[in-house]
């Protein structure tokens, strides 16, 4: 479930990036263009539209059952199935439980995913007309350094505090996704406990994953301070 | 009138956001006549005929027909007045709640009842949304009305946020303070005084929360805790058809398209209006 958060974080920069980049060009269309159909699809409808894809139709991924294929014997060091495999000399099992992750994280972060990416694009362009891109632009620095010291990181400010929020949306859809992946995950125990009327078993997870989203959005906090100087300022005062 | 061409002007500059409102409009029409305009209208209920289960797309059978024999394209068409129900119930309940706790909290900033309705909020906010609803859906018996209650009790604390900033901001504006200065009541203050000041960012936030509430609502229903069969919702439509998926696609497949549309179709509306009402400000 918490790997759903690692692509955004690299694939919507790079995304909203390459959107701002070519601002109104044929690559901001279609990046922009596919964003909104892609937000508007809900996470469950990834999940069912990958197990159509690539579990019947194209059936290069494993999509049904589980964290790993069978005859893979891992011993548990972190609980975490990639890394296992990993400490114990497997590479082939690793690359196996890496495959069933990919799926169900994916449909879990698509969404997630382009919203960053627009929100990214947005902000890039808005701060390309400040005055102080226009000044090193008239002192002759190369676009590409401009994009790289400059630009970006008053950009990924605002979309790393957004990120501290969309894990939320995460938790909640995982519920669906872990239930239609068979992923022995928390959510899908605390769907079973839904549809038994499990209460106790409802309000422990539940107060669990406000414990944990709590803690995101403090560790966010902290990425953010660490990154934006103003925020450090007005700290110390 | 004029300021109504001038923003029509301003929202038509966007062609997606005309594809948005033409999406939503079609879609508002076929929730409210939907059910005089589907071939099959009998479909939509309870309704069994074995001797044509599970046929595959055709000119007779838009998108198919279920394992009971029912025409899907009527049954979607028909589960879109529950659907526009949920999004308009769900934000009209929503804002208002919010709206008042905000600027009641808001408008006594620093005092007592401000720390109480604000710390409340965030405990709402503390949880994430989804599974807060199904946790709450879940506890309750399984059906719309339910659902609806759920999806309410986790959106409002946004809407109390969003007027709350709005409000704390406006406080220590000159005309809020005369207008206390020569004793206007508090509802004046609040609905005369501040309220316009929010109204456009709250009818924003509104249009752009509908996909959301709808995408939340089908979530819900995909879990079995939305509307209950024979009745036709979108998300139960979906996981009832899962199970039999490779061979019988046309099941799932036309029902999500139909979730993606109507979400898409609110999601540009709203961007344009949002748009048009931002560039109105400047």
């Amino acid at each position: 479930m918490i790997w759903a958060g690692i692509p955004p974080i690299f694939f919507a920069l790079l995304l909203g990036v390459l959107g701002a980049m070519y601002n109104n060009r044929w690559p901001d269309y279609i990046i922009r263009f596919s964003s909104y159909i892609i937000i508007a699809t809900p996470a469950f409808v990834w999940a069912v539209l990958f197990l159509l894809i690539f579990g019947y139709w194209f059936p290069i991924l494993p999509s049904i059952g589980g964290r790993i294929s069978m005859g893979y014997s891992v011993p548990p060091v972190t609980g975490l199935m990639v890394l296992d495999a990993l400490i114990d000399g497997q590479p082939a099992a690793a690359w196996d439980a890496f495959l069933h992750l990919l799926l169900p994280s994916l449909a879990l972060a698509l969404g997630h995913t382009m919203q960053e990416a627009r929100l990214t694009r947005s902000y890039m362009l808005e701060n390309a007309g400040k005055d102080y891109i226009t000044m090193i632009t008239s002192q002759g620095v190369p676009r590409e350094v401009i994009n790289r010291q400059f630009l970006l990181k008053p950009s990924v400010i605002p979309t790393v505090s957004i990120m501290g929020l969309d894990i939320a949306a995460i938790f909640g859809n995982a519920f669906l996704v872990e239930t239609i992946f068979n992923w022995p995950g928390i959510s899908r125990y605390a769907m079973n406990a839904i549809l038994g009327k499990d209460i106790n078993a409802v309000c422990g997870v539940v107060l669990l994953l406000g414990v944990i989203f709590i803690l995101t959005n403090l560790l966010v906090d902290i990425v953010v301070i660490m990154l934006d100087p103003r925020m450090r300022q007005s700290r110390s005062k | 009138m004029e300021a109504l061409k001038r923003n029509w002007l301003k929202f038509s500059e966007s062609k997606i956001s005309v594809i948005g409102l033409v999406i939503v409009s079609a879609f508002l029409l076929l929730a409210i006549f939907g059910k005089y305009m589907v071939p099959y209208p009998e479909h939509i209920g309870s309704y069994v005929d074995f001797a044509n289960a599970g046929l595959a797309p055709s000119s007779k059978h838009l998108c198919g027909t279920d394992l009971m024999g029912r025409d899907i394209f009527s049954r979607i068409i028909g589960s879109f007045r529950n659907t526009l129900l949920m999004g308009v119930i769900v934000l009209c309940i929503s804002a208002p709640v919010g709206f008042i706790v905000g600027v009641i909290a808001g408008y006594n900033k620093g005092k007592l009842i401000d720390t109480v309705l604000m710390r409340i909020t965030d405990i709402f906010l503390a949880i994430p949304p989804l599974v807060l609803a199904l946790a709450i859906a879940s506890v309750l018996e399984p059906n719309l009305t339910n659902s609806m209650l759920a999806i309410t009790v986790m959106w409002w604390p946004w809407y109390a946020r969003l007027s709350y900033g709005v409000t704390s901001s406006l406080r220590s504006e000159n005309y809020i303070i005369y207008a206390e200065l020569v004793g206007a009541k508090l509802p004046h203050i609040i609905f005369k005084e501040i309220l316009p000041n929010c109204l456009s960012a709250v009818l924003t936030k509104m249009t752009l929360d509908m996909g959301y509430v709808i995408i939340m609502g089908a979530t819900l229903s995909y879990a079995g805790l939305g509307e209950q069969a024979p009745k036709p919702a979108l998300g139960s439509m979906i996981s009832s058809g899962v199970k039999y998926m490779p061979g019988q696609w046309w099941l799932t497949i036309f029902p999500a398209i139909a979730i993606i549309l109507i979400v898409l179709g609110f999601n540009l509306l709203g961007d344009g209006i949002s748009n048009m009402l931002g560039t109105e400000e400047n």
